[in-house]
């Protein structure tokens, strides 16, 4: 899990006026700063790494052409993880509606709430999955957030892998806080109820 | 407690954010709820992965790519910034405004080149024509660049109002012009008068070996080669002066000017009649040339074309093209 944000203040304001008046070495310093923490939430929003790339490279592109806009309401890296969540949520739009004019999902989608849980991916031998390798583990708790709803997906990447505050997920999706806890509560429920599938427990 | 209630609690538990009441309770109803304790172990459970999930690390290129990206942005739109300035508002009307004033300037320049030509059509003939008689000398005293198909009409009337009557002033019985017709014969003896005193200024100024260019006869400088005479052809001697006669009547004006040779010593020397105009050669004593052109210009508008040379020849070709107007 990645640190939380620290409250300083933003040392990247620096950076962002000196973009602003076309400093486009200043912008580089600030890609290079932010691309890893970008890459991750683009990576584990849709789960591919090439389209993370390519969203990290979309988002600040289209961070670059709106820097102008940005204002010292917010951090500059909360205002950049809002860019890098939109374009991930648009890339997912674009893959599902892809795959599903290639073909039928491999998976049902997962119900929502107390309901079952059709999952294909259901391991070849359950009991086995304490030895699974790391990789391997990890590959299917990527898969399980692969299924999430987008709208839960994200409280979950923020919050449980990105480790950010209430607040701070609040200011990037532009949701209260409230629903920020409530879709986390069913974005984990889902979670649970995959993985003790997945894993066989 | 009960068990849903319990299944909500369960995220802020694990993250330490109840009440310690709550949390209190929270651990009364774990401990007697094997249901809602393997709940919370599967919730554990899960963060635990997804804590777990290891970072991903950026590619090495990524960054140069990004920023090749943003280079070409950049570029780009510095580009689209120069053809934003030639679109629209901002370059493109301010250079059709400034080619639409160049126009005008030069529209108005152009104008006010040919105003003078315009003012003399207005300025009376007569005037210039006593002007010039008084400055004799002078080489082209009336530079008038009058319209051909104005002119005629203007010039006629002025002269008609003052110098009419000069045949009944020579004693002539010249042909009644029709009353439509450009020569009003009939005048009132004051415009006869006057034209009689302007008619003694040729004949002091031919005093002078410079062969004037026909008094008050309007040189047509500008005009001439444009000038719908046709020509010196058809006479194998060079005439020494063409004119342009427009009358309203070419026989009339025929008879005319064959009264003012008779009248002046000379004589017709051939005659050729073409639809809608006649050539009349004539010749004259060269002395009798500024009283001929004076009396000439009493019929109708005259235009002259070739200046009489300077010489001491005592006899004048003349080459009359007679045409209506």
């Amino acid at each position: 899990m990645s640190g939380r944000e620290n409250r300083s203040p933003d040392d990247d304001y620096e950076l962002v006026a000196r973009c602003k008046k076309g400093d486009l070495d200043a912008f580089e310093s600030l890609v290079i700063k932010h691309q890893g923490k970008m890459l991750n939430i683009a990576f584990r929003m849709v789960g591919n790494y090439e389209d993370a790339c390519e969203i990290v490279q979309d988002a600040f592109l289209s961070a670059y052409r709106g820097i102008g806009n940005f204002e010292k309401r917010s951090r500059f890296s909360t205002w950049l993880y809002t860019i890098v969540i939109n374009t991930s949520r648009n890339r997912l739009r674009q893959i599902r509606s892809a795959v599903r004019h290639e073909q039928f999902s491999l998976d049902d989608t997962v119900a929502t709430g107390s309901g079952s849980m059709r999952v294909g991916l259901a391991s070849d031998c359950p009991s086995a999955a304490e030895q699974l390798e790391k990789k391997e583990l990890q590959a299917k708790v990527q898969g399980c957030i692969n299924r999430l709803e987008s709208e839960f997906r994200e409280v979950l990447v923020l919050r449980d892998i990105q480790g950010f505050s209430y607040e701070e997920i609040s200011d990037m999706l532009k949701i209260a806080q409230g629903t920020v806890k409530s879709r986390l509560f069913r974005a984990r429920e889902n979670m649970k109820d995959c993985l003790r599938k997945v894993l066989g427990r | 407690m009960e068990c849903d209630k319990i299944q909500e609690l369960l995220s802020a538990y694990l993250e330490r954010t109840l009440s310690p009441a709550e949390r209190e309770r929270m651990d009364k109803h774990l401990g007697a709820c094997p249901a809602c304790a393997a709940s919370l172990a599967d919730l554990e459970k899960t963060l635990h992965y997804l804590h777990g999930l290891e970072d991903i690390v950026p590619p090495a290129w990524l960054t140069q790519q990004v920023m090749t990206r943003v280079k070409e942005e950049s570029e780009s739109s510095k580009k689209s910034l120069w053809k934003k300035l030639f679109f629209p508002l901002y370059i493109k009307l301010p250079l059709e405004a400034a080619g639409v004033f160049l126009i005008a300037v030069t529209a108005l320049y152009v104008f006010k080149s040919i105003e003078p030509e315009i003012q003399t059509v207005m300025a009376p003939s007569e005037e210039t024509v006593a002007e010039y008689n008084a400055r004799e000398k002078e080489v082209a005293p009336v530079t008038k660049a009058q319209k051909p198909t104005q002119l005629p009409a203007v010039t006629r009337t002025k002269k008609d109002e003052t110098i009419a009557g000069v045949p009944s002033l020579q004693e002539s019985k010249s042909p009644p012009a029709p009353a439509s017709g450009p020569f009003l014969y009939d005048r009132e003896p004051a415009a006869r008068e006057k034209l009689a005193e302007e008619m003694e200024a040729p004949e002091k100024g031919m005093s002078k070996s410079v062969a004037p260019s026909g008094a008050g006869i309007e040189l047509k400088r500008e005009l001439a080669p444009r000038a719908p005479g046709l020509a010196m052809s058809g006479l194998p001697e060079k005439e020494d002066m063409s004119l342009s006669f427009k009358a309203g009547n070419i026989s009339i004006a025929r008879d005319d000017i064959k009264k003012i040779f008779s009248d002046l010593g000379g004589r017709l020397l051939k005659e050729e009649s073409t639809p809608g105009s006649m050539i009349i050669n004539g010749e004259l004593a060269s002395d009798k040339l500024p009283l001929f052109m004076e009396r000439l210009k009493t019929l109708g508008y005259v235009k002259e074309k070739l200046l009489p040379p300077v010489s001491d020849k005592d006899r004048f070709l003349i080459k009359i093209n007679v045409s209506t107007p």
